[in-house]
């Protein structure tokens, strides 16, 4: 049995504003093992960047930990102070942040600040040392090493981001989250980096937590996925079940708001309406109110966890969904009903 | 038979670099040309009424500045664009006038190209106004509720920023719609919005093109798109159109080996897919100094090697690799030198030894090996320009030599135009018309 690198027990993360505390992460669990990848999907507001600067501490000021806790190999960082939680911090978990193209210094070369990063975190490290780490991690993320030495204007996109991951990967860190690692590239851009972090993950026994909006990025690149939905966990399990036989409306529905390059002529469907707000969610399913399956239970009962094989998921229907469900999903008309609760 | 709205004829597209003073009175010592970005490099095309088109490509493949041009937001450097006939170079100020009403663009960022001072009503009436179209409150209604912002009065006074992305959009739409178009170019409309918005905003492009009965071009990187909205596709790169043909027969069987490559890199949704992958080289050319023949030819995984020389792809690429280092000056002799342990450059033979170590890993024989060798021979003696030659002699590609029109291939099938010489010209009688990229569609 493998090892649990991560594990998020009943976390929740809130920001604090004028009209009251933000639940944007409420009671979320999950475990990430030695050597998987774990992708973590949804749409912008379900709490997924909020969930990674929380594991890594980077909450901006107004953000904090209410409750939970967040284990890393079996110390808990939510209780760890600060000093000796920024020794973790890049060396144990390093973060792959989005559009990381823009997050190099212009006004230094690569090189420089690669070895920065590396003489911060193990100081007294000498500089044939920290060259050797440049060069192998440029190898690895498929830069020549001799270009080490220019600054990022002169690289592309593609290299930045590249870039950016070597020196995410410079210390070797047991836990890599990458958030929208793709995003803002074009489609040769993204396959190259897809490819080169297949190819990490091959090489390297470090575990990932890959947070995207992009449900074929997850697919080529996770080993399991959760799904969030305004702050929680909607679904969770192994990536084939995920994509092949999910229970939760909100994936079903949220596959099929995204073309497909190998189908000719697929209707694609729009989830209507837009996430709660999360000052005051709802006490019930919160995606109960553009739910085509939801019924009055749904909104006054928050579902309870429901597994399926290595899948759990949380809704009050999932025994209902193969025979009633699934056979309608592909209907426009049945996610119709909410197209008339509002825009978006 | 279906009419042509737009008919793009060798457009070209130039912009200006290096226009500071520094380098302006550099130039007039010089007396050198003005550098140019070859942004759009001869693009043809015709767009029929009710007809969607794609326009895909990499970034920097000159997409968006071919879209711009349709719509005249660029003057074009060269060719010609007709609407229904008229060139708009030709067009006088009321024919103009007519055109700006019936040509208009969505941009990819409803967060910029709405003005945050305006109301909803006034970004919607203001075109109205421009071009003098009565009856306004009625349509600015009809057009928010067409676009799915309803009740409409209730936008009337709200501002951009109070309005999620998703509403902006549809709030540029609506602006579009509102003076009833002919034809409209969106540029990566959804790129910028969240997931469950994009089909929604989608549907409702789909929705306009039906009812409105409008042409569309469609500016995307994003292929999976595109199949899904898209009648015809046209595939770009540096500046031209490489592939240009019916969306299902481009997507499903790409005859240019950049479409393939393209294709091949779109993530799919389903992780038992296991997709082939073609690794493209390297990045876009340069569009400043750009190459004679083929365009795409550095990268692409299936360059031709003359008839006679008879090797694998692999190993010609690798020689056509260092032929192009010795003719751009990029291959560096000295670091082969200083890799052979030979500073004083008297051991040939390690020299030649080390270069091949470094380019040429695959087996060469026959006559193939003995050009090679004595290239090498020259370069290890300090002639690079004779090695460049004998290398040129005998291995330079029809890929280097000829730029590939794109035009009607005799040996595909269907209805489509491809720039690559592993098809068979469709005869003489295509000859370029205009520039190097001339042959219009004939459909």
């Amino acid at each position: 049995m493998s090892e649990t690198v991560l594990d998020v027990e009943n976390l929740e993360v809130y920001y604090e504003t004028e009209d009251g505390p933000v639940q944007a992460v409420d009671d979320v669990s999950f475990e990430v093992e030695e050597g998987e990848t774990l992708g973590i999907v949804g749409e912008s507001g379900c709490g997924k960047t909020t969930l990674a600067k929380a594991i890594i501490g980077i909450l901006p000021h107004n953000g904090y930990v209410n409750d939970g806790a967040i284990r890393f190999r079996g110390e808990d960082l939510t209780e760890m102070d600060e000093r000796r939680r920024r020794r973790h911090k890049w060396e144990e978990i390093s973060m792959i942040p989005q559009s990381a193209m823009n997050g190099l210094d212009p006004v230094y070369t690569i090189r420089e600040q690669i070895t920065e990063t590396i003489q911060v975190h193990r100081p007294g490290t000498d500089r044939l040392e920290s060259d050797r780490i440049v060069d192998e991690m440029f190898e690895l993320v498929g830069l020549d090493p001799d270009r080490a030495d220019e600054y990022p204007h002169q690289f592309s996109g593609g290299m930045r981001q590249r870039a950016m991951i070597a020196m995410a990967l410079a210390l070797d860190p047991a836990l890599i989250l990458a958030d929208e690692p793709t995003t803002a590239l074009d489609v040769i851009m993204q396959d190259q980096i897809l490819q080169r972090i297949e190819g990490m993950q091959d090489e390297l026994e470090s575990s990932m937590l890959v947070i995207t909006h992009d449900v074929s990025v997850v697919a080529e690149t996770c080993d399991r996925v959760v799904v969030m939905y305004a702050g929680q966990v909607a679904e969770e399990g192994p990536v084939d079940e995920i994509f092949g036989n999910p229970y939760h409306p909100y994936t079903i529905g949220l596959k099929r708001a995204f073309p497909d390059i190998r189908k000719s002529d697929q209707d694609l469907m729009s989830i209507a309406g837009h996430p709660p707000t999360l000052v005051d969610p709802p006490s019930g399913c919160r995606f109960a109110e553009r739910c085509p399956m939801a019924t009055a239970e749904c909104e006054r009962e928050y579902p309870a966890e429901r597994r399926f094989g290595e899948l759990r998921t949380y809704c009050h229907h999932a025994d209902r969904i193969d025979e009633e469900f699934r056979p309608v999903a592909d209907r426009a008309r049945t996610w119709e009903r909410t197209e008339a609760a509002g825009g978006d | 038979m279906t009419k042509q709205i737009l008919e793009v004829d060798g457009l070209k597209k130039h912009f200006p670099v290096g226009e500071g003073w520094i380098a302006s009175m550099m130039r007039a010592v010089s007396g050198g040309d003005q550098d140019v970005v070859h942004a759009v490099d001869g693009v043809s095309f015709d767009l029929l009424e009710g007809e969607t088109i794609g326009l895909a490509g990499e970034s920097g493949c000159g997409k968006t500045t071919t879209g711009m041009s349709l719509v005249r937001l660029h003057e074009p450097t060269d060719g010609e664009i007709r609407y229904r006939g008229t060139p708009l170079g030709e067009m006088d100020d009321d024919e103009l006038a007519g055109f700006r009403q019936n040509a208009q663009m969505i941009f990819q960022d409803p967060f910029e190209s709405l003005n945050p001072r305006m109301t909803v009503y006034d970004t919607i009436s203001e075109p109205l106004r421009i071009h003098d179209i009565g009856n306004e409150t009625a349509r600015v209604r009809r057009a928010l509720e067409f676009a799915g912002l309803q009740p409409a009065e209730q936008f009337f006074d709200q501002y951009p920023h109070e309005l999620s992305g998703g509403q902006r959009q549809r709030l540029a739409i609506a602006r579009v719609i509102v003076l009833d178009p002919d034809f409209i170019v969106a540029d990566e409309p959804v790129s910028m919005l969240d997931v469950s918005l994009r089909a929604g905003v989608l549907s409702l492009l789909e929705r306009m093109t039906d009812e409105f009965g409008l042409s569309v071009v469609y500016i995307s990187h994003d292929l999976s798109l595109l199949r899904h909205m898209c009648d015809r596709i046209a595939i770009m790169y540096m500046g031209r159109i490489v592939e240009i043909g019916d969306t299902d027969d481009v997507i499903m069987d790409p005859k240019h080996p950049y479409t393939r490559a393209l294709i091949d890199a779109v993530p799919v949704p389903d992780p038992k897919a296991d997709r082939d992958r073609v690794t493209l080289d390297g990045e876009v050319g340069n569009a400043v100094d750009v190459p004679d023949g083929c365009r795409f030819r550095d990268r692409c995984p299936s360059i031709i090697p003359p008839e006679d020389v008879d090797l694998d792809q692999e190993v010609y690429r690798e020689v056509a690799t260092l032929q192009r280092r010795l003719e751009d000056g990029t291959l560096d002799a000295d670091a082969v030198w200083e890799a052979a342990g030979d500073t004083d450059r008297s051991d040939l033979a390690s020299f030649k030894r080390e270069l091949r170590a470094e380019y040429l890993t695959g087996s060469l024989s026959g006559t193939n090996e003995d050009v090679v060798e004595t290239a090498l021979q020259q370069l290890a003696e300090g002639d690079e320009d004779g090695a460049a030659g004998t290398l040129a002699a005998r291995f330079t590609s029809v890929c280097e030599r000829v730029d590939p029109a794109v035009e009607r291939r005799a040996d595909i099938a269907d209805d489509r135009r491809v720039a690559c010489h592993l098809y068979e010209s469709d005869g003489p009688t295509t000859a370029s018309r205009r520039g190097e990229d001339g042959v219009a569609a004939d459909d």
